[in-house]
C-alpha cells in the first residue's frame, strides 16, 4: 500500500495549531494534526469533586515537572529564575490557562521605531486587526467596547462581572487616578455558539468543567473536525525530515504504544509553543543542517521571551467573595504600558487583577507567605486571610536577547528517548526596574482601595505560561528564522505559526495574538497555494 | 496503635485546636487522625515520633501527650521537631489539606461544602457608574504611522 502524503501535517493541538486547522480547513486539504497529548474530559476537570483545591498540585498542576503525565516532557530550568508552565492536550496551555485575552497594542510591532530597542515587526496592528476579529468570535470574547487604551474594538460578549471584589478595586485605581477596565476574556458569559455561560466555578486554572472557557478543543477543533481534519491524539513528533530538494518531507514520531511512524506532507506546520518549536527544530539537525532545521540564521532557541510577573497581594478587612468567579479575569489597568522614560524603563507592563482563593489555597497561601501559624493563633491568622483577599498581577514586557535561549538538554530525554528542553534565562536590567515599579505602584493601588496589608513576589517563580520569540519572523534571512508570513526562510513549505516567531512580547497576555497570527497565516497559505514553494 | 491514634489525634488539635468561639472545631475532633497517619506514609517512623511525645509528657507528669494542655502540647511539639525536622511539614500539610476540605470546616467559614461544579455561583455584575472617569479619558494609546 502506498505510504499517505497529507497536504499539511500541523505538529501540536493547541492554540495556534488549532486556528491554523481550522482556518485551512475551508480548502478541503488533506490536514493533520499530530498531538502528543490526549482529549481531556470535562468531567475530569478538578473543580468537578470535593478535593478541587489538591488538583492544582498534582496531575492539574502547571508544570509538567511537577504533572508528569504521560503526554508532558520534562523542561530543564535549573537555568532560569521562571519555570514553563504549560500543559500537552488537544487545546494545549488552553486547557489550564486563566482566559485573559488582550490584544497587543498599535506600538507594540514598532518597538525599535519608538523606543529604539528590539526590533519592529514585518507587519502592523492593522494587519492582525481582522484576524483579531475572527477570534474573539470563535474564542467567544467577552469584554466591554470604548477602552481608552485601544484603537476600537467591539468584544461580542458581556463583560465577566466584576463581583464585590473587583467594585473594591476599581474604587482603589480610581481613587488614583489610573485606568482600568473590565477584562478581555475568552469565557462564554452567555451561551456561544454551542457553549453554555460561566457560572463563576472560580479556578479556571485548573480546566472548565462548564466548558465556558474558550480552549480550543471547545471552540476550534469541533468546528474543523467536522470539515473534515484528523487529529491524531498520544502522537510525539521527534523531528522533521528534509527531502533531497531541500523541502520539508514530512515527520517521524512515536504513537501512544511507542512506535515510531512517518507522515509525509507536502507542508509542514509546527504549532509547539516556544519552546516546543526551538526543540524540534534543534533536534531535526542533519548533515545538510547540522545545526538545526531552519537555522541558517543561529536563531532558533536564541531571543527567548517570558514575561516576568510580579504578584502584588492585598488583604482587606471584610470579606470579598473572591472564591466566586473567573480568578484571573476581572479587570486589566494598563496605565503604565506605554513607554515614559522618566520611570527608568523602556516599555512597560499590565496589571491584571486576581479573585481569591478557596479555603484550602487560603491556609496553603497564608503558610508560603509565613503568615499563617499553626497553634492557638492560627485561627485568628487564618480568619485576617480567608476571602480577604484581592490582588493583582504585573505583567512586564519582556525584551529579546540573544543569551536568553532555548537549547537541547545534553543528558536527559525524555518517555520517547529525545532530548529534553533547557533553559538558559537571565531577568535584564531593564525588567527588574519595570518590576520594581509594577510592585511599588501595585501597592499604592491596593492601599488606596483598602487593603490593610499587601504582599509581593517579584519574579513570580511558576509563571512562564507565555514563551515567545525562539524562532522569531523578519523580512532579512540572516536576521529571523521565518518570514512575514510565518514561512521558513529555509525550508519553504515549513511553516512556524506559534509564539516562537513573535519579535517582541508587548506587555499582554499572548494567546489572542498568537491565534490572529495563525489565521493571518493561514490566509497567506490559501492566497499563495499556487506559488507557496517559489 | 490504640495510644497512637490517640497521641496524633492531640497533635492534630495542637496543629488546630478548636477556635475560642468554638465556631471552628478542631482538627483532632474531626476523625482525621487514621487518614493523616497513612498519607504520613512511614507508619514506624510516625510512631516513634508519637512515642516521643508521649514520653516527653511523661517526663513533665502527665500520663501521656493527650493529657497536657495546649500550650505544653505546642512547646513539646516545637520541641520534637527540632530533633526531628521532617515531622512538622508533612503533618502539617496533610493536616491542612484534610482539615480545610471538611465539610464542618467549610461550613463553618460560610461556604457550601460542594464542589464548585455543577452548580457555581452568582457573581454581581458590579457599579457600572464605577468606568465613568475613565470613559472621559481619551485614547492614550500610543499611535504610529
Amino acid at each position: 500500500m502506498a505510504e499517505e502524503i497529507a497536504d499539511v501535517v500541523i505538529i501540536g493541538a493547541g492554540a495556534a495549531g488549532a486556528a491554523l486547522a481550522w482556518s485551512l480547513s475551508d480548502t478541503r486539504m488533506r490536514i493533520v494534526c499530530l498531538e502528543q497529548g490526549p482529549w481531556m474530559k470535562p468531567t475530569d476537570y478538578p473543580t468537578n469533586g470535593n478535593d478541587w483545591e489538591l488538583g492544582q498540585m498534582g496531575e492539574f498542576s502547571l508544570s509538567p515537572n511537577t504533572r508528569k503525565r504521560p503526554a508532558d516532557y520534562p523542561i530543564n530550568d535549573e537555568e532560569s529564575p521562571i519555570a514553563v508552565s504549560n500543559f500537552n492536550a488537544v487545546g494545549g496551555s488552553t486547557i489550564l490557562y486563566a482566559a485573559h485575552f488582550p490584544r497587543f497594542h498599535p506600538s507594540d510591532f514598532r518597538v525599535r521605531s519608538l523606543d529604539g530597542v528590539a526590533d519592529d515587526w514585518p507587519l502592523e496592528y492593522s494587519d492582525l486587526a481582522p484576524y483579531y476579529a475572527i477570534n474573539d468570535r470563535m474564542m467567544g470574547v467577552a469584554g466591554l467596547a470604548g477602552d481608552p487604551a485601544y484603537p476600537d474594538k467591539k468584544p461580542p460578549l458581556p463583560p465577566v462581572p466584576l463581583g464585590k471584589l473587583g467594585e473594591k478595586l476599581a474604587r482603589g485605581f480610581n481613587a488614583q487616578g489610573w485606568h482600568w477596565w473590565p477584562s478581555d476574556s475568552a469565557i462564554a458569559t452567555v451561551e456561544h455558539e454551542g457553549r453554555a455561560a460561566c457560572i463563576n466555578l472560580g479556578p479556571c486554572i485548573t480546566g472548565c468543567a462548564q466548558g465556558a472557557k474558550g480552549s480550543t478543543d471547545v471552540t476550534y477543533w469541533p468546528a474543523a473536525l467536522r470539515r473534515g481534519v484528523e487529529v491524531r491524539t498520544g502522537c510525539r513528533v521527534r523531528e522533521i525530515q528534509l527531502a533531497g530538494s531541500g523541502l520539508a518531507d514530512g515527520v517521524i514520531y512515536y504513537d501512544g504504544e511507542g512506535n515510531e511512524c512517518r507522515q509525509r506532507a507536502e507542508i509542514v506546520v509546527l504549532a509547539c509553543n516556544g519552546v516546543g518549536t526551538p526543540r524540534l527544530l534543534l533536534n531535526s539537525a542533519s548533515s545538510r543542517c547540522p545545526d538545526g532545521l531552519a537555522n541558517s540564521s543561529g536563531l532558533v532557541g536564541r531571543n527567548l521571551m517570558f514575561h516576568p510577573y510580579a504578584r502584588i497581594s492585598g488583604f482587606f478587612d471584610e470579606e470579598l467573595e473572591g472564591y466566586k468567579g473567573p480568578m484571573g479575569c476581572c479587570m486589566i489597568s494598563q496605565e503604565f504600558y506605554e513607554t515614559d522614560t522618566s520611570r527608568g524603563f523602556l516599555r512597560g507592563y499590565s496589571y491584571e487583577t486576581t479573585r481569591g482563593m478557596g479555603a484550602l489555597s487560603t491556609a496553603f497561601g497564608g503558610m508560603s507567605m509565613g503568615r499563617l501559624p499553626w497553634g492557638k493563633d492560627h485561627h485568628a491568622a487564618y480568619g485576617k486571610l480567608f476571602d480577604r483577599y484581592a490582588g493583582m498581577v504585573a505583567i512586564c514586557e519582556d525584551l529579546p536577547e540573544l543569551h536568553n535561549r532555548v537549547t537541547l538538554d545534553p543528558n536527559e530525554t525524555d518517555s520517547n528517548g529525545i532530548p529534553i528542553p533547557k533553559l538558559h534565562y537571565e531577568l535584564s536590567e531593564n525588567s527588574r526596574k519595570m518590576l520594581d515599579h509594577s510592585v511599588a505602584r501595585g501597592r499604592e493601588v491596593l492601599e488606596a482601595a483598602g487593603a490593610v496589608t499587601v504582599e509581593s513576589e517579584a519574579p513570580a517563580p511558576y509563571a512562564g505560561w507565555h514563551l515567545m520569540g525562539t524562532a522569531r519572523m523578519g523580512t532579512d534571512p540572516e536576521k529571523s528564522v521565518v518570514n512575514e508570513w510565518g514561512r521558513s526562510h529555509d525550508v519553504r513549505n515549513l511553516f512556524i505559526v506559534d509564539g516562537s516567531i513573535f519579535v517582541t512580547s508587548a506587555g499582554v497576555n499572548p494567546t489572542h495574538t498568537i491565534q490572529a497570527l495563525a489565521l493571518l497565516i493561514a490566509d497567506r497559505i490559501k492566497s499563495n497555494l499556487e506559488h507557496l514553494f517559489d | 496503635m490504640a495510644n497512637d491514634s490517640n497521641t496524633l489525634t492531640a497533635v492534630l488539635d495542637t496543629l488546630i485546636p478548636p477556635s475560642a468561639d468554638g465556631r471552628l472545631p478542631g482538627a483532632g475532633e474531626l476523625g482525621l487522625a487514621d487518614a493523616i497517619g497513612e498519607a504520613l506514609g512511614d507508619s514506624e517512623l510516625l510512631s516513634q515520633s508519637l512515642e516521643a511525645l508521649d514520653e516527653s509528657a511523661r517526663q513533665a507528669g502527665a500520663a501521656c501527650f493527650a493529657e497536657l494542655g495546649l500550650d505544653p502540647r505546642s512547646e513539646c511539639l516545637r520541641e520534637s521537631a527540632e530533633s526531628n525536622p521532617a515531622l512538622l511539614p508533612g503533618l502539617i500539610f496533610h493536616t491542612y489539606s484534610n482539615y480545610y476540605r471538611n465539610p464542618r470546616v467549610l461550613e463553618a467559614l460560610g461556604l457550601e461544602a460542594r464542589p464548585p461544579f455543577p452548580l457555581g455561583y452568582t457573581l454581581e455584575a458590579g457599579d457600572p457608574t464605577l468606568l465613568d472617569p475613565v470613559r472621559r479619558r481619551d485614547p492614550f494609546y500610543r499611535k504610529v504611522d
